[in-house]
């Protein structure tokens, strides 16, 4: 068992290291694409693909602030 | 050269600022290690399942690592691609939609060095995460599996980086005519599958497409030496992308004139 554990946890450790930079940047956006919120609940709710649709879709990128 | 290095330091900064340089290699990382990894624990995800009888017996042969680094390979040719492609969409459409390419070009900057700036930066994302990725799985092969020889993998590792710049190519070129993200992705995700597509219509010509990359890769990984003939496909794949290449500067400089 902890032979699973120390495999897996690179794995466990980018995951979570995706999840946090998704959070960060959604939440310290000024505006999103669609409300913030469902982004946030995304990015908690489906692992791995969620985090990678707000960086692909979800963010606002306009060059002039 | 100086527009040069702006450009190519503004891609970067920008990689920076939506992320994309933590996110992009740490996908591509998630996806290739976890091959390794259910293949090592597939008995015992099989054992701990519940929809087997009791009393079954899987005997599963364990691969080698040549076969499960190949098998890192295919997954990371089906859902890297994809990704790969959608982190390429946006680059030029957004500037075109934003109204920065119009006050970008304002300016005397020559749609070559535009092109060559935001694919250069680009290609050395991409191929540097696929760098650590490859590593990675290679590493884990190497402790849960057999081992793989480094010069075989290596050879993998070069003719695979081909088909990614192929990949990153087809996706700005397509985004030199359309305007809308999605339609980008769709469009250059037809064209690669009918690269695929065409190698089993017409099997003559299969050894000459670019689509006979992975399977280059993945016989360098288990023989050492391809019996296909290695310098067909890399000369064409180059001179694809050198067109594809040639063509989209052109084009842009149509569609930039006011």
């Amino acid at each position: 068992m902890e032979n699973i554990v120390t495999l897996l946890l690179p794995v466990i450790v980018i995951q979570f290291l995706l999840l946090i930079i998704a959070l960060i940047s959604c939440i310290r956006a000024e505006e999103t694409l669609g409300p913030k919120w469902v982004w946030i609940v995304i990015i908690f709710c489906i692992s791995i693909i969620g985090p990678i649709l707000y960086f692909v879709i979800g963010q606002r990128k306009d060059a002039y602030k | 050269m100086k527009r040069f290095n702006v450009l190519f330091h503004k891609e970067w900064v920008e990689a920076w600022r939506e992320k994309k340089l933590v996110w992009l290699p740490a996908v591509i990382l998630l996806v290739t290690l976890l091959q390794p990894i259910s293949l090592y624990f597939m008995p015992t995800i099989l054992e701990n399942s519940n929809s087997l009888p009791p009393g079954a017996v899987i005997e599963l042969p364990i691969p080698s690592g040549a076969e499960v680094l190949a098998g890192t390979l295919s997954q990371l040719h089906t859902i890297g691609t994809a990704i790969i492609v959608l982190a390429c969409m946006n680059v030029i459409v957004q500037e075109r939609n934003n109204g920065s390419l119009m006050q970008l070009f304002s300016r005397p900057v020559n749609t070559a060095t535009y092109i060559f700036s935001k694919w250069t930066m680009l290609v050395m994302l991409h191929l540097g995460a696929f760098t650590i990725s490859y590593g990675a799985a290679w590493y884990y092969t190497n402790i849960l599996f057999s081992d793989v020889s480094l010069s075989s993998v290596w050879k993998s590792f070069v003719i695979y980086c081909l088909w990614i710049v192929l990949v990153i190519t087809v996706t700005l070129f397509v985004s030199t005519f359309l305007r809308r993200s999605g339609g980008v992705a769709g469009i250059s995700i037809l064209i690669l599958a009918s690269i695929a597509l065409l190698s089993t219509v017409i099997p003559d010509i299969a050894i000459y497409l670019p689509s006979n990359l992975l399977n280059l890769a993945t016989e360098l990984l288990s023989t050492g030496k391809g019996t296909m003939p290695i310098a067909a496909v890399l000369v064409t794949t180059i001179a694809f992308i050198a067109l594809l290449l040639f063509t989209m500067v052109k084009q842009f400089e149509k569609s930039v004139k006011f």
